[in-house]
């Protein structure tokens, strides 16, 4: 990764008192793809638009290369925005949609035109030049919205939720292509979303928010396999969170169990949350079975199977490629570097 | 909803809109081409001396020249202090923008002939507020009724909530993260006015300015107060003649028709949807 | 050379940014603006000023304020003239606005439910009144009326008290309703394309007749639009002066059509009465409704409160 790139050091946003943004630190490296991600009203879709410009902090500074642009107004800021609903000017036509920021830096004529052609090209939409925007589908006016960002050759471009008008296979094909056009134009990406899956194929780096907060910054894989607390495990994927405790290294004991782990950071005997993924544990034959249970429901979900599987009153979700019936007793085994442990958040409990 | 059922409903609509439209304005191109007795076709003939003379004559073009101006004068004013108000009003963070949006109403609700006489009284050199004003040992005199400034004053003050009024709605409605994009994209405040916020607007400056002006060219009400009679207007002829010259007062009608549509078509050319209307 | 413009025009720029030079233009130009505000909406208000203080003065004499009376409140009573054109400008504005509500709000469900090439030519012709000039539409009902003269000889005549119990006068009367239709139709519609289109199918798969489906659940969630257009409906009527001038055939004057016939004449201090007392009631309904809505408003936030503080 590149050099820090913007800092926001502190930063807090509050509407009628209430915080909505509570003192965060992040950096972003240029050249970085990172994604806010969290569930609406998480405080996200604010700390963009403050890194825009379109609102002031309360406390804090935000700095771009060093320099503190908390009072810089969003027209003079080396950044762009692809807005949730494109804000395209109804009453321009595509190439004068694309073209308005480069007008505004009075850039010669010719210029603009092969700067627009490009952008146009880069965005596969070569011909539409003259068209109206009111009259594209979803997906081109997306792309023309990301043909005006870009197009002004800005330092970061800030993406907010851009995909979420978009059907599925539309919004699908705009994630790998979103990832390509950033490998090649070099800017960094702020991307805004709740789409956990979203942010998992895109992203380098990933901020987890949750009420104004930062809960986890990582990549995509750190904060799949280690999430950091129960709404990270959560939020992230569909998880079990079994409680239990911490007996001594490599040990810990969950449902009345000892399983070995690789977690060490915690004290003997210490209160934990355990977190195991659906897909890692695998279904076996109920005798000897470390956890051993009945299956309550079976859900087919293309390509694998969604069981739950009660053991002594606690439900286990199971993604498995082999169906058991529901009634049928199974049993449960899990490796020892699929269980991963969590610090018990005092508020918890 | 039930499609085919309900859309009957509008029969008896479309029945009375047509026959409350189509049949007079028949009638009075009919009418603007012949010499009649009233509506009696007994004696009728046949002239174009409706269009080509009367029409012609000095004091109705000299009629159609105030008409003219007194309507254009009031729109540019108008515009010139409404767009801004509506500016105001729709950009004010006050909490009750209902309360300032129901201030500007509610002069409407105050006989408009009566609010023209109380400035033609304003305007009187003994006016009344000079009056209650020497009581304070203050004064004010501005002795203007019987000028066109007096009558372009009760004109606007009577039509300026007709051009705050669509304005407010179409900035009000106006997305603000379009704003915002021009903003991101370089664009000063002052060069985002001028590039996105105003033109965005400009259907609700034209349904503005249709509202404005053809009351304004058409009236004889506010002329004649204020104007203490000394101005002839369109309206005012049709008000003198319409009950003996029907023909006269059919051509003319018809000329304000044709501006109408005129001005509408100018107008679609500005708003496609035909939706901004009030 | 350009670059020292640069220069000074970033220094120019630099300086505004200043945080207490900020503040000095913020403060400079909201004084700007609520001064421009207040002396706009002064201009607006002082005609009814004037009128108020000329109501309350205690001698016809337009131009003087002799003392403060409230004489006139009580005299507009037995004034038999000014009383005879209130009753008729106001007997016509109710019928006028119950009859173009009831119709408005029908034609409008009826324009919403057609197709949309047919519902933006219905919205066209709707706008014909409303765009066409007071004039012209003033000749031409005049014009249809005369016409319908031949049939019923006494259609300018205004029915007698003893249909009515006020007296009303068909011709304009219709022509009232013809121009205030449009105006329903237009607040109502849009309160239309906001329902969610299933509401009145899903009212009589309920087993709702279609009447009772319309009254029950389509009418009380428009009921707001209705209320605009029915709101709008009477102001026209009551104000409008030109289209009345060409339909009454003379027999039957509002308020407007008296006042015009004053202008220059020695006005009764009553008719200025008559306006205030209108003004101040409209507006205290107004400012009635808008209290009782808003602490309506402020209950349902208050209860929206509580119910997201009780714990999950």
């Amino acid at each position: 990764m590149g050099k820090k790139l913007i800092e926001l050091k502190g930063i807090t946003k509050r509407y009628d008192d209430e915080p909505v943004v509570d003192s965060i630190d992040l950096y972003i490296n240029e050249n970085e793809f990172i994604t806010l991600l969290g569930p609406s009203g998480c405080g996200k879709t604010t700390t963009l638009r403050m890194i825009g410009g379109f609102e002031k902090p309360d406390e804090g500074q935000i700095i771009l290369n060093g320099v503190v642009v908390n009072d810089i107004p969003p027209y003079e800021r080396p950044i762009n925005t692809v807005f949730q609903r494109y804000a395209l000017f109804p009453h321009l036509n595509v190439f004068e949609n694309i073209a308005f920021g480069l007008r505004n830096q009075k850039i010669a004529k010719e210029e603009i035109v092969s700067r627009v052609e490009a952008a146009l090209k880069l965005v596969s939409l070569p011909n539409f030049a003259q068209r109206k925007v009111a009259l594209l589908s979803g997906g081109q006016q997306q792309r023309i919205a990301i043909a005006r960002a870009i197009v002004n050759r800005p330092k970061i471009l800030l993406l907010d939720e851009p995909l979420a008008a978009l059907d599925l296979k539309l919004r699908q094909n705009m994630q790998y292509e979103l990832k390509e056009m950033q490998r090649k134009l070099g800017i960094t990406f702020i991307y805004v979303t709740h789409d956990q899956e979203e942010a998992l194929t895109m992203s380098d780096t990933i901020v987890v928010m949750n009420k104004g907060k930062i809960q986890q910054i990582g990549t995509p894989t750190g904060i799949y396999n280690e999430p950091k607390n129960r709404f990270v495990a959560n939020f992230i994927g569909e998880t079990n969170i079994i409680q239990g405790y911490y007996v001594h290294q490599n040990l810990v004991s969950f449902m009345g169990v000892e399983f070995e782990c690789v977690d060490t950071h915690f004290a003997d005997g210490e209160k934990v949350d355990v977190v195991i993924r659906p897909e890692d544990l695998d279904i076996i034959e109920p005798e000897g079975a470390k956890l051993a249970g009945i299956v309550s429901s079976s859900v087919f979900k293309g390509v694998h199977f969604e069981l739950c599987v009660i053991i002594n009153e606690k439900e286990f979700v199971v993604h498995t490629y082999e169906n058991r019936p529901v009634g049928a007793k199974v049993g449960l085994k899990v490796d020892a570097y699929e269980i991963h442990l969590m610090k018990v958040e005092q508020s918890e409990y | 909803m039930n499609i085919k059922k309900l859309g009957r409903l509008v029969t008896p609509y479309v029945v009375w809109l047509s026959i409350l439209v189509m049949i007079p304005l028949v009638m009075m191109v009919i009418l603007s081409f012949f010499e009649t007795r009233g509506l009696d076709f007994t004696n009728a003939t046949f002239t174009l001396s409706n269009w080509f003379r009367d029409l012609r004559d000095p004091s109705v073009l000299k009629a159609l020249e105030n008409s003219f101006t007194f309507a254009g004068i009031t729109v540019a004013v108008v515009f010139l202090i409404g767009y801004p108000m509506a500016f105001i009003l729709a950009r004010s963070s006050f909490a009750n923008k209902m309360v300032i949006l129901m201030l500007t109403i509610i002069p409407m609700w105050s006989n408009s002939l009566l609010r023209n006489n109380a400035l033609r009284n304003l305007f009187s050199e003994q006016s009344f507020v000079n009056d209650l004003l020497s009581k304070i040992n203050l004064s004010f005199v501005l002795d203007i009724k019987g000028t066109p400034s007096a009558i372009i004053a009760g004109l606007v003050l009577t039509f300026l909530p007709f051009m705050i009024l669509p304005v407010y709605t179409v900035l009000e409605k106006m997305d603000k993260s379009l704003i915002e994009a021009s903003m991101d994209l370089g664009a000063s405040p002052i060069r985002t006015f001028f590039k996105v916020t105003f033109p965005l607007s400009l259907k609700g400056v034209a349904t503005g300015v249709i509202m404005v002006f053809l009351p304004s060219f058409s009236g004889f009400a506010v002329p004649y107060i204020l104007g203490d009679g000394k101005f002839i207007l369109v309206g005012t002829i049709i008000e003198n003649s319409y009950n003996y010259n029907i023909n006269f007062v059919s051509t003319l009608s018809i000329l304000l028709v044709i501006i109408i549509f005129l001005m509408i078509f100018f107008v679609s050319k500005v708003d496609k949807e035909g939706e901004s209307f009030l | 050379m350009s670059t020292t413009l640069a220069k000074i025009s970033r220094r120019i720029v630099l300086f505004f940014r200043k945080p207490k030079v900020v503040k000095t233009t913020k403060t400079l130009t909201s004084v700007l603006k609520n001064f421009y505000f207040f002396f706009i909406m002064f201009l607006l208000y002082l005609p009814i000023i004037i009128i108020a203080f000329q109501s309350l003065n205690s001698s016809r004499n337009a131009n003087r304020f002799v003392s403060f009376s409230f004489k006139w409140y009580v005299d507009m009573f037995s004034d038999s003239q000014l009383m005879e054109v209130v009753s008729n400008t106001l007997t016509n504005a109710f019928f006028s606005t119950l009859l173009s509500t009831v119709f408005g709000t029908m034609f409008a469900i009826g324009i919403h439910s057609l197709t949309k090439k047919a519902r933006q030519k219905m919205v066209f012709l709707n706008q014909i009144p409303i765009l066409n000039a007071d004039v012209v539409t003033g000749i031409s009902l005049m014009l249809i009326f005369k016409v319908l003269m031949s049939v019923f000889p006494n259609i300018f005549v205004p029915l007698p008290e003893t249909a009515l119990f006020f007296r009303v006068s068909l011709t304009v009367l219709l022509s009232h309703i013809y121009f205030s239709l449009p105006y329903v139709v237009l607040s109502v519609l849009p309160k239309l394309s906001e329902l969610d289109p299933n509401l009145y199918d899903a009212a009589l798969d309920l087993g709702s007749k279609p009447f009772d489906a319309m009254m029950k659940v389509i009418i009380p969630a428009i009921k707001a639009g209705i209320f605009t257009g029915m709101l709008m409906a009477f102001t026209m009527s009551i104000d409008d002066f030109v289209i009345t001038f060409f339909t009454s055939g003379g027999a039957y004057d509002n308020v407007s059509i008296y006042v015009y016939g004053q202008i220059g004449k020695i006005m009764s201090p009553a008719v200025y009465a008559y306006n205030t007392l209108l003004t101040l009631t409209v507006v205290v309904v107004l400012v009635g409704m808008y209290i009782s809505s808003a602490i309506k408003q402020k209950k349902q936030a208050l209860a929206q409160i509580q119910h997201n503080r009780l714990p999950n």
